[in-house]
């Protein structure tokens, strides 16, 4: 039996979004296929398999994912999606659990990878942020009215007002990822 | 960026690793024998394992074997640089049981 299910999940709720695949997997459901939003389950014996999401360094097609993807499978892991650079991993519970040795490394890369993935598109928000307010400055440095000129200041009015919204709400989680890595940090100076 | 090595303590998992690459093993056997030596208690996770392969495929403790037939697992065996490596780990794990040994263990 199939099931499909639609879901979206925001960069920083991936451990939330690992728990869900694995109380599916505990009721008997699955993961077989992933995609952006898309799941598709498989009923199952229940805890079948464990679900783990991965953050990779470069998309998930790309030679040197390729390269680490085949050598998980190597060791009966399973690759059974992928969005961007998130693969969806699977292994049989009954080989054992498969969570990473050394967890507080692996949290930290995934912090890191996740804050650097973060900074990339805040760092396109801020020059298209820069772009629009200096156009709507521009705009206003002009004593001129026409219909299309009205129309266009207040595109880059609402567009600067828009922008600045973003910036502020993605701030916050900006942060949340600042102290996550600062907690790891400070644990591993503790354990290893 | 070139360190020191001798003076840097390992992880457990690369020690782990370095002392099991004495011969050739690919990937999966690594993790195996690992969980064997350390009687079930280091488990590695492959994530980690092919991290650690990498990093020391590039510092040259490691090598891969080339592979004869083709779809053959990638094996991996220590360099001599390994070796001095992983020596200079063991006497650093020396001393710090001498010294625990000297004031625990002392009546």
């Amino acid at each position: 039996m199939k099931k499909i299910e639609r879901r979206f999940w925001a960069i920083n709720q991936y451990r939330e979004e690992e728990n869900w695949l694995n109380d599916m997997s505990a009721a008997g459901w699955q993961l077989v296929k992933a995609g952006i939003m898309k799941y598709e389950f498989e009923s199952g014996p229940r805890n079948e398999y464990t679900y783990r999401l991965e953050l990779l360094e470069k998309e998930a097609s790309s030679e040197e994912s390729q390269n680490y993807i085949n050598f998980l499978e190597e060791a009966g892991i399973e690759k059974v999606g992928e969005c961007n650079n998130w693969v969806y991993l699977r292994r049989k519970s009954s080989e054992g659990p498969f969570e990473p040795a050394n967890k507080a490394l692996n949290e930290l890369t995934h912090a890191i990878r996740i804050q650097s993935s973060f900074e990339k598109i805040r760092a396109n928000f801020i020059i298209l942020f820069a772009v629009v307010v200096i156009a709507s400055f521009i705009c206003n440095f002009f004593d001129y009215s026409a219909p299309w000129f009205d129309f266009m200041k207040g595109f880059f009015e609402g567009m600067s007002f828009a922008l600045a919204v973003v910036f502020a709400l993605t701030s916050s989680i900006f942060k949340g990822f600042r102290r996550d890595v600062e907690r790891i940090a400070r644990e591993m100076a503790l354990h290893e | 960026m070139e360190q020191k090595q001798e003076n840097i303590a390992l992880t457990e998992a690369v020690y782990y690793i370095l002392l099991t690459l004495r011969e050739p093993l690919h990937g999966y056997g690594i993790m195996q024998e690992t969980e064997r030596m350390s009687s079930g208690r280091l488990r590695l996770s492959a994530g980690t394992l092919y991290g650690a392969l990498s990093s020391m495929l590039e510092k040259g403790w490691i090598e891969a074997m080339s592979g004869e037939a083709e779809g053959r697992k990638k094996e991996y065996i220590i360099t001599y640089t390994g070796e001095q490596v992983l020596k200079a780990e063991f006497s650093r794990l020396k001393e710090l049981v001498a010294n625990g040994q000297a004031v625990l263990e002392s009546k």
